[in-house]
């Protein structure tokens, strides 16, 4: 490919042709150019990458792509989208185009004006972009793999300078990293290796303090923090410019950016030198901290012009799109082997569950679980599986997690001690000094696994934000909603995340499912417990396994006339027999488990037998919970 | 392009249209009245007093003087505002005297293009707009240069009036011809002119945000007699315009500001040089700053606990004006709907099955009755509380969050996660200033909306009283470490609550079955029991519902009226203050009376007592009624649904099966009557005589009817009497015998009878139903000529045979 080059390191010039051909400003035809670049297989591949290149690699200017979710939308800003441009010597002037860049350039001998009556004011969109949160470490190198261009020094790390450094000034960087890490950086390293002696719940508390480090110097020379919605989050911000359809993004959108990617430093602006010295004007600066939030270096949060973009359904870079060739015969080859896909996957959830099968199934089914519709504030599709009676040690839900972020692509585990419910901020709120919304670890995208480990929750006084944080996760459960704190109002966000509470007794949370585990005798030492799994989790299983759960997921689903007919027929005999033992919301419960397990069988549709499936399963689950030493039954 | 400049620009060439622009507006000024009086005379004249200075002029004024000027002021309103302020002083100038550097502004209200914070693009710049946005930040007030005098420091010479925008603006050169200064100059602060000048941030108001989108915001700069007329967190309406300003922060940077003039084109020079070199060369980021600039601020809602005068001032008329040709019309085609009441309940809640009269009572409350001050200046409240107790799994949850998804002003909240300072408001302390303030509770937040609290009754007792207050004041108070407070709390409260023991027992009564103090339950207007009944066409009914929400969950949601233009027209009906007629009066009062016999009667195991609060709550209900279809009467067929209503609230309280021989209950019959302060005369007697009755029947089986059963009995007769009634019209009967409706009764069930036995059983069920019907039910009535008593009509049937009076249906009974 010989134009591959032009269009990737000079876009801009490309784009100018472009609207000089057309003399006007009309961008349909600049996607289109690009979109027909992009159409030959893997030509995405050829375009460098923001997550897995660090950005002194990248070329100004060139185009990138950059996979994230928009954490924040700033107010739309107006620009000059065409400018004249006059020659000093011949007096001659052309006119040039603003869009896709941040600085207004000129050739020698000419200049630019301002004051021209030719020069036009557009509007575009801010987005404030940080990598998918909770992004399972194997997604990030598949990605990379996939990449054509190889960057030359950090090959997968996306680690940018500033954290290095920022961890060079900690103190107990040495301490954190490697378990701070432990959750991304170990893919594909055994069991063995995956818990250090280092006590969790140290992490935390330690994650804790930096959250608040950053907060305490928000005038400091070092920009406080980039704002991501977990604390371990590695990997490049970015202030995206977008400049069509701007009202089709919303908050929490997976997007993959192709644009122009713009470092000019004379973007920063620092803090000192913009809001002058005259107090007798009114001027209309910003304050320190926005100009932080606002107008941060561009070496640390670089700004990308988009051209096209993409909204992913799903990050999986396993599974193709949906409607390609590429897919059907993906699913077809993974269909041909889903039962002993399934049970094999059974299996080791089996182990990892310490032998029981019934919650293997159930874990099975919260994994592939994501709303697909809401009957007006009625998620459907969730599935919140409450785990109890587990082993009651950190390890094990570190164990437990590790192995889920093997096989899903989002994931992030908290322990819910005592500490971290007062402390860590869980919903998003609005900081008004600095005119951004203030990450939490509830900001999450679609799909992603939350597992929450109740087993780490001691007596003791929740204070507000603690009461507050857990009515949020309560509420992230039940209605799949995140609260968003405007400080004048809250405003409720859709959220769809598969949640999994493991907990001693049941759970101080609600959940649409409780099952207890049963299994004879912890084993002595879970970790040696669980490396029996790495022998059986090959690098060509997992791969299996992952395509499977992914298409699993994203797989349409409907239920025929005749199975529907037949559902109904059996609730009304259910409720005939024992109506205390199927209740509306027990049917709700049925329906979705059987949409589940038809999903994790491959099959759009259920069937009877899969019916009938839920049916023993949900039976031998209620006969372990009615077994349960009988607290308060309230709904 | 930069409007500044332009104006900067066209300023020096005379414009023409602004100079045309000023006379007329001066002309409109002079020559404007009401009335034969010049309106605008006395306010000019105050604007000579010192700390005045800005004219407030109404647009729609403007434009009833002449048309093309308010056009033009409208679209041009950036270029001629300076105009209009000149032609405000010249006449002003020829009123009074005035200090000669005094500069006078101009503010226009009621100007009609309102616009969303989103939809502030750069096509509106320098138009007359209206925004509405909440204030989230606001900075201080302090001066901003308008006119700059200034001095050459190489030769003295004073250069006056340099106009500024926004950035400091020296000259560009010393006016001194043989002075070629351009850079050094000093500003005589004491001849200068300066303004008020404060810049607050607004916020996109909830309702106009999209889903899913974070609230925009946009600078608003206010000047003059605007500013510190907005606080954090009012909503408030800006009229003004947008405009851009030059990026001052990237602009003005120390070493470079004097060349950064925009008037002044000398920087271009350090553009050549370099384009990727360093800001402080003049390198031009190509983004501006957008804000908008208001004349004009007014303030939507009330400040938060504050007196809410605004809100009271709003008429229909108001909320009219606020909507567009298309929502009118919209709100009007639904006010003209004569399936409103049905299709409106639909609509709030598609996903819900069944539970017709919980959705009518929400749909009520959310319409509300009128709030009533008395002479005594007592005040009577409007808002309607209902609660709704039932078994687990019976969408209580559903329907709380369902009203929170639409109301404008509602909060949910749920009972067990809310301690007392989150449900009604908590005296913090702010870590800065270490004062106390005072934080609102949910109660507060939902102040003239609708406060769902989920587990009602899982609330600490503490919070049920302090609700309590609410509900009835209709205020909090606090007094907690020294602060004293009242604070406003106009709420309905929607409260759900699990009974006693996780399911409903319908042997009990409401009050047995929950957990609240009477106090509290009586301050609900409405009572709903939901309780999980197993029927098989029901459960059917459901499992459809589910099953298809599962399967295609779009498809299944259908509403006649979708959510926007619902709160719409809640919004305009909520405007009506309906009174109430004298029909509608002496109906209620007929009924009222009627419920009070009932209960007297004591037969029904009733919830409470029947007192001039269920009165209340019938008129609330019946204005509500009244607001829903626009009506500034309340009719007696409003009053007639409320009764039904609040009938069916009180009576599906009573709905366990129908015990006949009313075994079993009596005791509690019997306690709870004693409790009573006045026993209804009959209560003694009939109590030993159903004991009697059912052991005299003791070893027979019980007679017990579902409550659907008998209704079902009970339908099938009245239909019949209705029929008979119609046929015998004109005839002198007066309607049919009682012996006559029981032979009918037989022969229609004859196919199932078998044997004799139980054509007896049969009997007897169909006579103490009638009994139930006429004593009980009020749907029948007795037309009985011999005085014979009637409380001796229930121990022996025969006595009642051998009167066999005629019966007549109830003609205000409804089947359903």
């Amino acid at each position: 490919m010989p134009s591959i080059e032009d269009w990737i390191n000079d876009p801009l010039g490309i784009i100018q042709n472009i609207f000089d051909k057309q003399q006007n400003l009309d961008s349909s035809n600049v996607k289109n150019y690009f979109t027909e670049k992009l159409k030959t297989k893997n030509a995405l591949t050829w375009i460098p990458s923001l997550n897995d290149s660090s950005l002194h690699t990248l070329k100004p200017n060139s185009l990138v792509r950059f996979r994230c979710i928009v954490q924040d939308m700033f107010d739309p800003e107006f620009y000059l989208g065409s400018y004249e441009v006059k020659d000093v010597v011949t007096g001659q002037t052309t006119m040039k185009s603003g869009k896709y860049k941040d600085i207004a350039e000129c050739g020698a001998n000419q200049s630019i004006d301002l004051d021209s009556m030719n020069n036009k004011t557009m509007d575009r969109m801010t987005l404030y972009c940080v990598p998918v949160p909770g992004e399972s470490s194997w997604v990030k190198t598949a990605n990379t793999d996939m990449s054509k261009v190889k960057t030359k020094c950090y090959p997968s790390t996306s680690q940018t300078p500033m954290r290095c450094k920022r961890n060079r000034d900690n103190n107990e960087t040495m301490e954190t990293s490697p378990v701070d890490n432990s959750e991304d950086s170990c893919q594909g390293q055994p069991f063995s290796s995956v818990v250090g002696d280092t006590d969790i719940m140290e992490t935390d508390s330690i994650e804790i303090k930096r959250k608040q480090t950053n907060k305490s110097e928000p005038g400091s020379s070092k920009i406080s923090d980039l704002n991501f919605p977990l604390p371990s989050e590695t990997g490049p911000a970015c202030i995206v410019k977008v400049y069509d359809d701007i009202d089709s993004y919303k908050v929490n959108d997976v997007v993959e950016f192709v644009g122009v990617l713009s470092v000019d430093p004379s973007l920063a602006i620092f803090p000192g030198n913009g809001d002058g010295d005259h107090p007798l004007l009114g001027g209309v600066e910003e304050s320190i901290e926005e100009l932080h939030a606002h107008a941060p270096p561009p070496s640390l949060v670089p700004r990308l012009h988009a051209v096209l973009c993409n909204h992913l359904a799903h990050v999986n870079p396993l599974v193709p799109n949906t409607g390609t060739e590429e897919y059907s015969t993906v699913l077809e080859n993974i269909q041909r082997e889903v039962t002993t896909l399934r049970e094999e996957l059974l299996s080791i959830l089996e182990l990892s569950l310490l032998g029981d099968r019934l919650a293997a199934e159930y874990l099975l089914c919260n994994l592939v679980a994501s709303v697909y519709g809401r009957a007006d504030v009625m998620p459907l599709g969730k599935f919140g599986l409450n785990l109890s009676n587990c082993p009651s040690t950190p390890t094990y839900s570190q164990l437990l997690h590790h192995l889920i972020s093997n096989l899903v692509t989002q994931t992030h585990l908290v322990h819910m001690s005592l500490d971290n419910m007062n402390k860590l901020p869980f919903s998003p709120h609005k900081d008004y000094t600095a005119n951004r919304l203030c990450s939490g670890i509830l900001q999450l995208a679609c799909q992603t696994n939350l597992v929450l480990d109740e087993t780490s929750l001691g007596a003791g006084q929740l204070d507000v934000q603690g009461v507050k944080n857990l009515a949020a996760l309560g509420n992230l459960i039940t209605w799949q909603k995140v609260e968003y704190d405007f400080n004048f109002h809250r405003q409720e966000f859709m959220a769809d995340v598969s949640v999994l509470i493991l907990s001693e007794g049941r759970s101080i949370l609600p959940s649409d499912c409780l099952l207890p585990l049963q299994y004879s005798g912890a084993p002595d030492d879970l970790r040696t417990h669980f490396t029996q799994l790495d022998s059986r989790l090959t690098e060509d299983f997992l791969r299996r396994c992952r395509t499977y759960l992914g298409l699993a997921r994203n797989l349409q689903y409907s239920l025929n006339d005749d199975i529907q007919k037949k559902i109904q027929d059996d609730f009304v005999d259910m409720r005939k027999d024992d109506p205390k033992n199927m209740t509306v919301d027990d049917f709700h419960s049925l329906l979705s488990l059987t949409r589940l397990l038809s999903l994790s069988d491959l099959k759009s549709s259920p069937t009877s037998e899969i019916w009938s499936r839920a049916k023993v399963l949900e039976n031998s689950r209620k006969q372990r919970v009615s077994q349960l030493p009988t607290r308060e039954r309230s709904a | 392009m930069d409007v500044t400049e332009q104006v900067g620009r066209t300023n020096q060439l005379k414009d023409q249209i602004g100079e045309r622009c000023q006379k007329l507006f001066q002309d409109f000024l002079e020559e404007f009245s009401v009335d034969g009086e010049q309106k605008y005379l006395g306010e000019v004249q105050e604007l000579i007093r010192p700390e005045r200075n800005t004219l407030t002029v109404g647009y729609d004024d403007v434009e009833k003087y002449n048309q093309q000027l308010a056009t033009t002021i409208l679209e041009e309103y950036y270029r001629v505002y300076p105009f209009l302020c000149r032609a405000v002083r010249n006449y002003a100038k020829d009123w009074g005297q005035i200090p000669p550097n005094k500069e006078f502004y101009v503010s226009f209200t009621d100007v009609p293009s309102r616009l969303k914070v989103r939809e502030l693009t750069t096509s509106k710049m320098g138009t007359l707009l209206r925004i509405t946005g909440q204030v989230v930040r606001t900075h201080p007030v302090h001066p901003e240069l308008v006119c700059g005098t200034f001095m050459c420091l190489e030769c003295r010479t004073i250069i006056k009036d340099v106009e500024q925008q926004f950035k400091y603006t020296q000259p560009s050169i010393c006016r001194n011809p043989v002075c070629n200064n351009r850079s050094k100059f000093m500003l005589d602060v004491n001849k200068s002119r300066f303004v008020d000048f404060q810049k607050v941030r607004i916020q996109e108001t909830q309702a106009e945000l999209p889903r899913g989108s974070i609230p925009r915001s946009v600078e608003v700069i206010l000047r003059a007699e605007a500013v510190e007329m907005a606080q954090a967190g009012d909503k408030c309406d800006f009229t003004g315009t947008l405009i851009v300003v030059p990026d001052v922060s990237s602009l003005s940077i120390p070493g470079a500001r004097a060349e950064t003039g925009a008037k002044v084109s000398g920087n271009q020079g350090y553009e050549n040089e370099g384009v990727r070199g360093l800001k402080a060369l003049g390198v031009r980021d190509l983004n501006y700053r957008m804000a908008y600039l208001a004349c004009t601020v007014t303030s939507t809602n009330a400040r938060f606990g504050g007196s809410s005068l605004k809100e009271e001032e709003m008429t229909a008329e108001n909320v009219k004006k606020q909507m567009t040709d298309e929502e009118w019309q919209k709100v009007y085609d639904m006010s003209r709907d004569k399936n409103l009441y049905q299709n409106l309940c639909s609509s709030l809640f598609p996903t819900i099955h069944g539970n017709e009269e919980i959705k009518r009572g929400i749909l009520l409350m959310l319409f509300g009755g009128v709030p009533k001050q008395t002479t005594e200046l007592t005040k009577l409240r409007g808002d309607i509380n209902i609660c709704i107790v039932g078994d687990p799994s019976t969408a209580k949850s559903q329907f709380l969050k369902q009203v929170e998804e639409f109301s404008p002003r509602a909060v949910y909240t749920s009972g067990k996660a809310s301690t007392a300072a989150g449900l009604t408001a908590a005296v913090v302390k702010d870590e800065e200033s270490h004062e106390f303030v005072i934080e609102a509770g949910a109660l507060m937040l939902a102040d003239n909306g609708v406060c769902c609290i989920d587990e009602f009754d899982k609330m600490d007792p503490k919070d049920q009283v302090a609700i309590h207050e609410a509900m009835e004041q209709q205020t909090i108070s606090i007094t907690k470490a020294g602060v004293r407070a009242t604070l406003n709390a106009r709420t309905s409260i929607l409260a759900a609550a699990n009974p006693i023991g996780g399911r409903y027992d319908r042997s009990k009564s409401l009050k047995q079955n929950i957990t609240l103090t009477a106090p509290i339950m009586s301050r609900f207007d409405l009572f709903f029991i939901l309780v999980d009944e197993c029927n098989e066409v029901t459960d059917y009914a459901i499992a459809r519902r589910i099953v298809d929400l599962h399967s295609r969950n779009e498809e299944s949601v259908d509403r006649i009226y979708s959510v926007e233009d619902i709160s719409r027209y809640l919004m305009f009906a909520r405007q009506f203050k309906p009174k109430i007629s004298v029909e509608s009066q002496e109906y209620m009062i007929e009924e009222y009376k009627r419920l009070r016999q009932r209960d007297g009667t004591g037969a029904a195991k009733s919830a409470w007592r029947i007192t001039v609060r269920q009165l209340e709550s019938m008129i609330r209900l019946s204005e509500g009624m009244a607001r829903m279809h626009c009506q500034d009467e309340v009719q007696p067929k409003h009053v007639k649904e409320a009764f039904r209503l609040l009938n069916k609230s009180i009576i599906r309280v009573e709905q366990p099966d129908i015990h006949l021989e009313e075994e079993g209950a009596e005791p509690e019959t019997v306690t709870m009557e004693t409790e009573e302060a006045a026993p209804p005369q009959e209560t003694p007697e009939e109590a030993p005589v159903d004991a009697t009755g059912a052991a005299g029947k003791g070893p027979k089986k019980a007679l017990k009817l579902s409550y659907d059963e008998y209704k079902q009995m009970a339908n099938l007769l009245v239909l019949y009497m209705r029929k008979a009634e119609e046929e015998q019209e004109g005839e002198d009967s007066p309607g049919l015998r009682r012996s006559n409706l029981i032979s009918w009764y037989l022969g229609e069930m004859e196919s199932e009878i078998e044997s004799e036995a139980e054509l007896l059983e049969k009997k007897t069920v169909i006579e103490k139903v009638l009994d139930r019907l006429v004593h009980h039910d009020h749907v029948l009535i007795e037309l009985a000529q011999t005085g014979l008593s009637r409380k001796n009509k229930r121990d022996e049937d025969t006595l009642v045979r051998d009167d066999d009076p005629f019966l007549v249906v109830h003609p205000n009974y409804v089947v359903d």
